[in-house]
């Protein structure tokens, strides 16, 4: 569902031309849960933002279920991460002003979707989190993984192909964290694929897959936890 | 001066914001000088004094209410009572008011055949006149007693010696101005003899462009109308109107067309231009304001997305002075760029202004002053704002933000 | 969709409080000084009588001295009033539809009941029934004189709603008695409240007065010799026979104004063949001596001739456009401001799958609200201002100090629509933030 042929993304300044990531070649399959793992500076920002369509590589091909992407406009672009990608970052990013109920429903806004089908796909999600409670509620008067769970809820609401998270437990504790990541698990059951960025340990374990980015160089590791210890 | 050229940077960098600012600026300028240049043009016009005891002359306009035989004899008896009223100085008779909109005018040649020079306006009446009105006599002689004359209207065509204004005497024989007494000029192609030339009067109507020339004669009218012109002492203008007012109206048929002090005449004469210049004064304040608010809100802005940047600076060791010194830098120069374009916009603005409307051209001092003033207010809206920057703590450069 | 972006933009504009209101009162201030002069300068040149523009006349003979030119110009031009002879013979030659003479007088009103000391000198309008029809006058009781009364000069008047207002107390008084000067007066027609303007038909220096609140019969004030010298200008190229009313009005003193409807350019070369027929018929009795210049001119013509426009009003437009200029430029800095803060919004948004002509749209409805209540409050602002106008501006009519409808909705569309303009800088560079750099770090 997601395949990626000799990827590269290179920045340029007026002198110097740095690389941020080589050309690589990737596959991920439907129901997959890929953990994307490296130290900071690696270029896992980079590879995350290029497959969540956020920035453009500067060479090689991108299918996205099927669809050649790196050469699409900012309007197809902007369609395809609505319909097929759901984001999950590290501060939540909701937007204060707006209820629980308006940030889910957020992304559904940019579809054709009639009122009472966005409330179905609204209510189904927060159920799916466990906040059909709290639809009336603002992002301050939630806990942060409850927050958590809104920005996961959103993401789903419109039925991704995969949901894309960066550090989704970052700025959270630990007894938080666990219960995000079982959520993710959940869903990842469930059929959903997720591409997740961490530097957790403990979370790796999660992942059916992991993916180590290190100094822009992409590789899959089969082991990773046994390979770290 | 070390800081001009990272001001300069930014300047290039933030592109937008910056020509945003310039171009606010110019605007400010472009609109302050001409209105300034305006207002005051407008000032001047009104500021521009009549000739008459301003403060102390009013005037009465009303009918002779008797046969036209007996108008004359009626008139004579009127200016007596109105003169033995207590705290009257000097009461006449006038054939106009000045600035009261309404007169008549004359063409005025230096010899017999020509066409004519110039025109003037025109007042008639008895020998007290150039006291009621309160007017300077500068050379020659008053009209002599004799020289008084007694007609029912347009006295002007029967005149023998006449007074002239000074600038009508000036417009005629320009620097040689005092040699026109004892001369003979032709009003109206008819010849008068100048006895004397008085100072300043105005004519009858305030935009008139020869409204300073001013033919007087010893000329009094007996017609269905009369101005009585009558100066008092100071401050019994007003109890000196309700005795006259009640003289007046003691005879049967009386009518009072007007009774009017001179200051109101002359606040009616030139209500438009008033009204034009307390507009502009009102624009003027308005646009002050607005661009004040405009350079406070931007500095306040280009300093808050430069936060961490100052805290940089603050930390590296720049002290508050400089920070408060780097951006009231910053504003004179977008200041000085904004003030250049606005020259230019403000030269072609008054110069279409001059062509389609027939004005005067804004002179360079109002450029200068427009200058000084608009950095002026730049400097002072922008002193809150550079102020709190250089309060700023220089914590901030290691957050992040 | 377009509810869900106002609601966006009023939780935006909410939270953006303090800066919006700024944004909004210096767009307001803007819209109000161009409004408001404009509305001056509109209502002073606009065309005082749209129906009948085409089709009303001022008629110019040249009448003057046969020694010089009239005024002395350098290009002869006919005088722009007649002598009372010759606007009663070409009333007499009834050959236009309508003719309307401009003469007039002052003198003191009051009713039969009060007291002479209670007597106000008031200035008459002395004209012709058609007056009435040819300039569209509106009546609130009665209607103008027959013909007959135009014919023989009866003493009958038309007063204006406030004249009403302030004798009768706003009754109908049709039928009841008036005094000018000596004589009895009877009220025929109450005339309805009438802007015209600008008043083209009189002297062009009083174009921005109010018509006068008494009105008579041309045949009237001849007949009953009233005379103000101070009133309407005259000019006398050649001295009457005597001092007596009478005599003025049998000179060739030129001070009527004399208009005339002529419907469609068949009639108008009619009337100029007739003028110039008359014109000749009066040469061989000796008159018109001069050059046969005769001309009708229409009431846009006689204004822009007589510089009846001051050019005032028209600076203070352009001066108020540049100060709005100016202000939009300062609304654009402060929605800039604004705006900087949403870059996080943006990036989420563009994340979600928003694409930048759905930002735009959401961001254009924001600023057009703030154009929409900058609008609403410039127009309250406006209308404060030309009520101060009126009170500064003594020697206008208030009636130039009214916006029409079609004004009203211009000001807030106006505000609208260049507050899109202006605020289409701020939202681009706004929306232009590289979405991957800001999440990171929101």
């Amino acid at each position: 569902m997601l395949r990626m042929s000799k990827l590269a993304k290179t920045y340029r300044t007026d002198e110097i031309k740095t690389s941020a990531l080589c050309p690589f070649d990737l596959e991920v399959k439907q129901g997959e849960f890929v953990a994307v793992v490296g130290p900071s500076g690696s270029g896992k920002t980079t590879f995350l933002n290029i497959t969540g369509l956020l920035e453009q590589a500067s060479e090689g091909q991108y299918w996205l279920d099927g669809v050649e992407v790196s050469t699409l406009g900012d309007k197809d672009k902007s369609r395809l991460r609505n319909e097929k990608i759901g984001f999950v970052f590290q501060s939540f990013n909701l937007i204060p002003e707006l209820n629980i109920y308006d940030n889910v429903e957020m992304p559904l806004r940019y579809r054709k979707l009639s009122a009472a089908q966005r409330k179905e796909r609204v209510e189904q999600a927060l159920e799916q989190v466990g906040l059909a409670k709290r639809q009336s509620h603002f992002p301050s008067q939630l806990s942060g993984g409850q927050q958590q769970r809104v920005a996961i809820a959103r993401a789903l609401a419109g039925s991704p192909s995969f949901l894309l998270a960066d550090e989704p437990t970052g700025n959270l504790d630990s007894k938080m964290a666990s219960g995000v990541m079982s959520l993710l698990k959940e869903i990842n059951q469930k059929g959903t694929t997720i591409i997740m960025v961490t530097h957790d340990l403990s979370q790796v374990a999660f992942a059916s897959r992991v993916i180590e980015v290190k100094d822009g160089v992409i590789n899959d590791v089969e082991n990773y936890a046994q390979e770290i210890a | 001066m070390k800081d001009l050229l990272p001001i300069l940077k930014s300047l290039k960098s933030n592109f937008g914001a910056s020509s945003l600012f310039i171009l606010q600026v110019a605007i400010t300028f472009t609109i302050l000088v001409n209105a300034v240049y305006l207002a005051l043009d407008k000032r001047e016009s009104i500021g521009r004094a009549s000739g008459l005891d301003e403060q102390n002359v009013f005037y009465i306009a009303t009918n002779l209410p008797v046969d036209e035989a007996a108008r004359a004899g009626m008139l004579d008896q009127d200016l007596a009572n109105l003169r033995a009223l207590s705290g009257v100085e000097f009461a006449s008779v006038s054939s106009g008011v000045p600035l009261s909109g309404w007169g008549r005018f004359l063409e005025v040649a230096t010899e017999p055949d020509s066409r004519y020079d110039t025109f003037s306006g025109y007042y008639g009446g008895d020998l007290n006149l150039l006291s009621a009105f309160g007017v300077q006599l500068v050379a020659g002689n008053r009209f002599s007693p004799s020289s008084e004359l007694n007609v029912r209207t347009d006295g002007h065509k029967d005149a023998i010696d006449i007074m002239i204004t000074k600038p009508l005497a000036q417009s005629l024989y320009a620097d040689e101005w005092e040699q026109v007494v004892g001369k003979t000029i032709y009003i109206d192609k008819k010849p008068q003899r100048v006895v004397g030339v008085i100072d300043k009067l105005q004519a009858a109507w305030p935009t008139w462009v020869v409204v300073e020339h001013v033919v007087l004669a010893p000329v009094k009218e007996a017609d269905a109308m009369v101005y009585y012109i009558i100066r008092t002492q100071l401050g019994q203008q007003s109890d000196v109107m309700e005795k006259a007012l009640a003289y007046l109206m003691s005879f049967h048929g009386r009518k009072i067309d007007k009774i009017e002090t001179f200051e109101q005449v002359k606040a009616s004469a030139y209500s438009a231009e008033n009204a034009a210049s307390n507009t502009l004064f009102g624009v003027i304040g308005g646009l002050l304001m607005v661009t004040a608010l405009g350079i406070f809100g931007q500095s306040r802005y280009s300093i808050i997305k430069r936060t961490k940047l100052i805290g940089i600076r603050r930390a590296m060791g720049a002290s508050k002075g400089q920070i408060i010194r780097y951006f009231v830098l910053e504003n004179l120069v977008l200041c000085s760029i904004g003030i250049v374009i606005g020259i230019i916009a403000a030269i072609v603005l008054s110069n279409a202004f001059s062509n389609a409307f027939s004005l005067g051209t804004v002179p360079a001092s109002y450029m200068v002053l427009g200058t000084l003033s608009t950095i002026l207010l730049g400097q002072v809206a922008v002193l809150y704002p550079a102020f709190k920057a250089s309060q700023l703590s220089p914590a901030i450069a290691t957050r992040t933000v | 969709m377009g509810i869900y972006y106002t609601k966006l933009a009023f939780l935006s504009l909410w939270k953006t409080r303090y800066m919006s209101l700024l944004a909004i009162i210096v767009i307001a201030v803007g819209i109000a000084a161009t409004m408001t002069t404009y509305t001056i300068n509109y209502m002073m040149t606009k065309d005082p009588l749209p129906s009948k523009s085409d089709s009303l006349h001022l008629v110019r003979l040249n009448n003057w001295s046969p020694e010089v030119i009239y005024g002395n110009r350098d290009e002869e031009h006919a005088p722009i009033y007649m002598s009372v002879q010759d606007a009663v013979n070409l009333i007499r030659h009834d050959k236009a539809q309508a003719h309307i003479p401009i003469a007039g007088f002052k003198d003191m009103l009051k009713l039969p009941s009060q007291d002479a000391i209670d007597a106000k000198m008031t200035f008459v309008r002395a004209s012709t029934r058609d007056f009435f029809s040819s300039f569209e006058v509106p009546f609130l009781y009665g209607s103008s004189w027959p013909k007959g009364s135009d014919q023989s000069g009866e003493q009958v008047v038309v007063i204006s709603k406030k004249l009403n207002e302030q004798l009768f107390e706003g009754k109908d008084s049709i039928g009841q008695l008036i005094e000018l000067g000596e004589h009895q007066f009877t009220i025929v027609g109450v005339i309805d409240d009438w802007f015209v303007l600008p008043r083209f038909y009189g002297e062009s220096t009083r174009a921005f007065k109010s018509p006068r609140d008494i009105f008579v019969p041309f045949q009237t004030q001849l007949n009953l010799e009233f005379w103000s010298p101070n009133v309407q200008a005259f000019e006398c190229w050649k001295d009457a026979e005597n001092a007596s009313v009478a005599a003025f009005w049998a000179s060739e003193c030129i001070w009527v104004y004399f208009w005339v409807q002529l419907n469609n350019e068949l009639e108008k070369d009619a009337y100029m063949d007739f003028l110039d027929s008359y014109v000749e018929q009066q040469k061989s009795l000796g008159r018109f001596q001069r050059p046969t210049l005769n001309e009708l001119q229409s009431p846009a013509e006689y204004l822009k001739e007589r510089e009846a426009y001051s050019s005032d009003s028209e600076i203070a437009v352009w001066l108020a456009i540049c100060f709005f200029a100016l202000c939009l430029l300062n609304a654009m800095s402060i929605i800039m401001t604004k705006f900087q803060s949403k870059a996080g919004e943006v990036a989420l948004r563009r994340a979600v799958g928003a694409s930048s002509v759905d930002l735009i749209q959401q961001y254009m409805i924001e600023t057009g609200i703030i154009g929409l209540i900058g609008g609403l409050l410039g127009l309250l602002l406006s209308q404060i201002c030309l009520f101060l106008s009126s009170q500064l501006y003594t020697h206008l009519s208030k009636d130039i100090m009214a916006m029409s409808v079609q004004l009203m909705i211009v000001t807030v569309l106006l505000s609208v629509v260049s507050s899109l303009i202006f605020g289409l800088f701020p939202i681009v560079k706004a929306i232009r933030v590289q979405p991957a750099t800001q999440l990171k770090s929101l």
